[in-house]
C-alpha cells in the first residue's frame, strides 16, 4: 500500500463528508443551520479540535465557532484576539503552536486548553470588504499536510459564499419590510385622504345645498317688490298726463322685464325640485309657440320666423318642468342674435324621438358665435357675441339644466350664419335621474 | 467456493419463503442496495417475528442516523475482526472495500487494514478504537471515552448512534456464530 494510494482513499472519504457539508450548507436558511452543518460534518473532513470562521461581508460580520460537539454563531461580540488580528493584518495563512501564542491567549478558554496541539489560520480575500479568516485547531501532533489545507481553504469558500447569499437575502428581507411599512403607511394616508376628501365634499355639498336655497329663496322674495313696482307704475302711468313722464315709466318697465328675466334665469339654475309634465307632439308645439311669443311681443323685432316640424315625434313621453326654460333660453337668444343685415331671420325646431329621449334641434340664421367662443358661451356670466344684449346666463342655464337631468347641450355655429343648438332629453327613468342629481 | 448450509438452523431461501418472510427478505435488499438475500437473514428465515426485530435494529442503527455508512461498517468490522466473528468480519469488511474500491478505483486498496493511517481523520480512528474497545469490553466503559469522543466532536445523539453499534455488532456476531452460517457465495464473488 502506497501513501498516494491512501492519500486518495483519505481524499476521497473527506469529500464524501464534504459533499455532506455542502449539501447542508447549501440548504441552510439561516446562520444557525451554518454552524450546525460545520459541528456535524467538519470532524469527518478535518482533525478538528475547535474552528473559528470570521466571516467579512460588507458592514456584516459573522463568527461561527466549533468546540467539541458545540457549534454556534454570532454577529456580535466578534473581535478576534491578538494572534488572530495579526494574521488578518498580514493576510498570510500560518500555523502556531502553543509556544508561540502570546502570555494572555494561555488563559483563553479554547486556545488555553492542554490538547491543543497546533493552529493553522487561513485568511481568505475575495474582495474589498469580502474576506475572511478560518482557523483550525487540532489536538493531533500531526502536522497538516496539503490535503488538510486544500480540504480548509474549499470549506472557507462554501462558507464564505453561502453566507454572502444569507447576508444579502438578509438585506432583502430588511428592504422587503421597510417597502411594506411605507406601504402600511401609504395605506392609511390614503385611506385619511380619502375621509377627508369625503368630508370636504360632504361640506361642499352642504354649502352648495344652502347657496341653492338661498338662490331659491332669494329669487323668489325679489319678485314680490318688481310686482308690486310694477302695479305702483301701472297707477302712476294711468293718472299721468305727462308724455315725459310716461316714456320714463315706460323705460323703467323694461328695466323691470329684464330684471324679471334675470330671475327667471337665476330661478332655473337653483331649481331643487323638477315635475314631469307628460307631452305629446301638439302640447310641445303649443309650449314652443307659447315662448316665441313671449318674446315676440317683448322683442325690438318680430321679424323672426318661427317654423316648427315635430313629426317624427309619434307617441308621448314625459318631459322635466326646467326643459321649458331651457327652450326659453334658446328661443330668446334667437331673438336677441337676429343678424342686422339679414332680411328673413328664421328660427327651425325639429325633433327625434327614441325610447328613452327626445332631441330637440334650434336652428336660427342669426349673428352665430366664433369658433374660439363655442366651448365657453356655456359658462356663467359669458356672451358669445359682441352684440350680445342678454345677461351671459342663457347657455349657462340651458346647460345647467341639462347636466341635471342627464340631458347633452349640443352648439354648432358659424359667425353671421347662424347658430344650431341641440337639446338631448331623457324621457324615461327621468325620476330617478333628477333624485340623483338634487339630492 | 462456499455453500449456505447448516443443520443447526433453517436456511429458508427466498423462494421458500412465507410471504412476510418474503417482504423482509426484500426490503433488506432494498435497503442494502444488493441483489440477493444475505445467509445472516435466511438463517432467521424460519422465525418471522425474530426475523422482523432483528432487521428493525440493523436498520435503525446501520442505515439510519447522522454517524457516516461507512465509519459504521468499519466499526463492524473491526468489532467482529476483534471478536472472531469470521461471517461478519469478512461481510462487512467486503462491504467496507468495496466503498473504497468504488472510491479510488483501485481494488488492490483496503480500508479496512488501513485505518490508522495519518491520512485517516481522527474522528474515525478515535471512533473505532473506543467503540470497538466497549463493544469487546462493554464494563470497562469510562468517563473519559465519551470525552474523547466529544473532543473529537462528536455529539451526545451521535455518539450513542456509535455506541449502539458496539451492541449491534455482539448481535451480528452471535447471530452468526450460533447459526454456523457461511459467507455468501455472490459476497465472495465481489470481493
Amino acid at each position: 500500500m502506497t501513501q498516494s494510494n491512501l492519500k486518495e482513499i483519505s481524499q476521497r472519504l473527506r469529500y464524501e463528508s464534504f459533499t455532506k457539508l455542502a449539501n447542508e450548507l447549501t440548504k441552510a436558511s439561516h446562520f444557525d443551520a451554518l454552524a450546525a452543518a460545520l459541528g456535524d460534518n467538519l470532524k469527518y473532513i478535518l482533525n478538528t479540535y475547535f474552528a473559528r470562521f470570521y466571516i467579512y461581508y460588507e458592514d456584516k460580520t459573522l463568527l461561527i465557532e466549533v468546540f467539541r460537539s458545540q457549534a454556534g454563531q454570532t454577529q456580535i461580540n466578534l473581535l478576534p484576539n491578538k494572534l488572530e488580528q495579526e494574521v488578518l493584518n498580514t493576510n498570510i495563512p500560518d500555523i502556531f503552536y502553543p509556544k508561540d501564542f502570546p502570555a494572555e491567549l494561555l488563559d483563553d478558554p479554547i486556545y488555553g486548553k492542554d490538547k491543543l496541539q497546533f493552529v493553522y489560520m487561513l485568511p481568505v480575500y475575495f474582495a474589498p470588504h469580502h474576506h475572511m479568516l478560518a482557523i483550525v485547531g487540532s489536538k493531533d501532533p500531526e502536522p497538516f499536510n496539503q490535503t488538510d489545507f486544500r480540504f480548509t481553504k474549499l470549506v472557507a469558500d462554501f462558507l464564505f459564499n453561502k453566507t454572502a447569499q444569507l447576508f444579502l437575502q438578509e438585506k432583502l428581507s430588511e428592504s422587503n419590510e421597510q417597502l411594506h411599512e411605507v406601504n402600511e403607511e401609504l395605506v392609511v394616508f390614503s385611506q385619511n385622504l380619502e375621509d377627508l376628501v369625503a368630508s370636504r365634499t360632504r361640506q361642499l355639498l352642504e354649502s352648495k345645498e344652502e347657496l341653492n336655497t338661498l338662490f331659491y329663496r332669494a329669487s323668489h322674495d325679489l319678485r314680490t317688490p318688481f310686482t308690486s313696482i310694477r302695479g305702483l307704475m301701472y297707477i302712476a302711468t294711468s293718472m299721468s298726463n305727462n308724455g315725459e313722464s310716461n316714456s320714463i315709466f315706460t323705460k323703467v318697465g323694461d328695466v323691470i322685464d329684464k330684471a324679471e328675466k334675470m330671475l327667471n334665469k337665476l330661478k332655473a339654475i337653483s331649481e331643487n325640485s323638477d315635475e314631469l309634465q307628460p307631452f305629446d307632439k301638439a302640447k310641445l308645439d303649443q309650449l314652443i309657440r307659447k315662448i316665441y311669443d313671449k318674446h315676440r311681443t317683448a322683442s325690438v323685432s318680430n321679424k323672426l320666423k318661427l317654423s316648427i316640424n315635430l313629426n317624427a315625434i309619434q307617441y308621448p313621453f314625459e318631459l322635466a318642468d326646467s326643459c321649458a326654460n331651457a327652450m326659453d333660453c334658446i328661443i330668446e337668444n334667437a331673438f336677441h342674435f337676429i343678424h342686422p343685415d339679414h332680411a328673413s331671420p328664421s328660427l327651425k325646431v325639429s325633433a327625434r324621438q327614441e325610447p328613452d329621449m327626445l332631441q330637440l334641434t334650434f336652428s336660427d340664421n342669426g349673428n352665430g358665435i366664433s369658433e374660439d367662443m363655442l366651448d365657453k358661451v356655456s359658462g356663467m356670466y359669458i356672451r358669445g357675441n359682441t352684440q350680445a344684449q342678454g345677461s351671459g346666463l342663457g347657455l349657462y342655464v340651458v346647460k345647467k339644466i341639462m347636466d341635471r337631468i342627464n340631458g347633452k347641450l349640443d352648439i354648432r355655429s358659424a359667425i353671421n350664419k347662424g347658430t344650431t343648438i341641440t337639446l338631448t332629453m331623457p324621457t324615461t327613468g327621468i325620476k330617478e335621474k333628477l333624485h340623483l342629481t338634487t339630492t | 467456493m462456499h455453500t449456505a448450509t447448516t443443520n443447526r438452523l433453517q436456511i429458508v431461501p427466498i423462494n421458500e419463503a412465507t410471504p412476510e418472510v418474503k417482504a423482509i427478505y426484500e426490503e433488506t435488499m432494498q435497503e442494502l442496495g444488493i441483489p440477493f438475500v444475505l445467509n445472516w437473514f435466511k438463517c432467521q428465515g424460519g422465525n418471522a417475528i425474530l426475523l422482523k426485530g432483528n432487521w428493525e435494529k440493523l436498520k435503525c442503527t446501520m442505515l439510519r442516523g447522522k454517524v457516516p455508512f461507512i465509519l459504521k461498517q468499519l466499526l463492524i468490522y473491526q468489532i467482529s475482526k476483534s471478536k472472531g466473528c469470521q461471517y461478519c468480519a469478512v461481510a462487512h469488511g467486503i462491504i467496507a472495500d468495496s466503498m473504497s474500491q468504488t472510491l479510488t478505483g483501485d481494488s488492490a486498496i483496503k480500508l479496512t487494514e488501513n485505518i490508522d493511517s495519518d491520512y485517516i481523520p481522527a474522528s474515525y480512528k478515535t471512533a473505532i478504537r473506543i467503540v470497538t474497545k466497549c463493544a469487546l469490553h462493554p464494563a470497562d466503559t469510562t468517563e473519559q471515552d465519551f470525552e474523547d469522543l466529544r473532543d473529537e466532536g462528536f455529539t451526545d445523539e451521535e455518539i450513542q448512534e456509535l455506541m449502539a453499534h458496539a451492541d449491534l455488532t455482539n448481535m451480528l456476531n452471535t447471530i452468526a456464530d450460533i447459526s454456523g452460517i457461511k459467507i455468501d457465495n455472490e459476497l465472495m464473488e465481489a470481493q
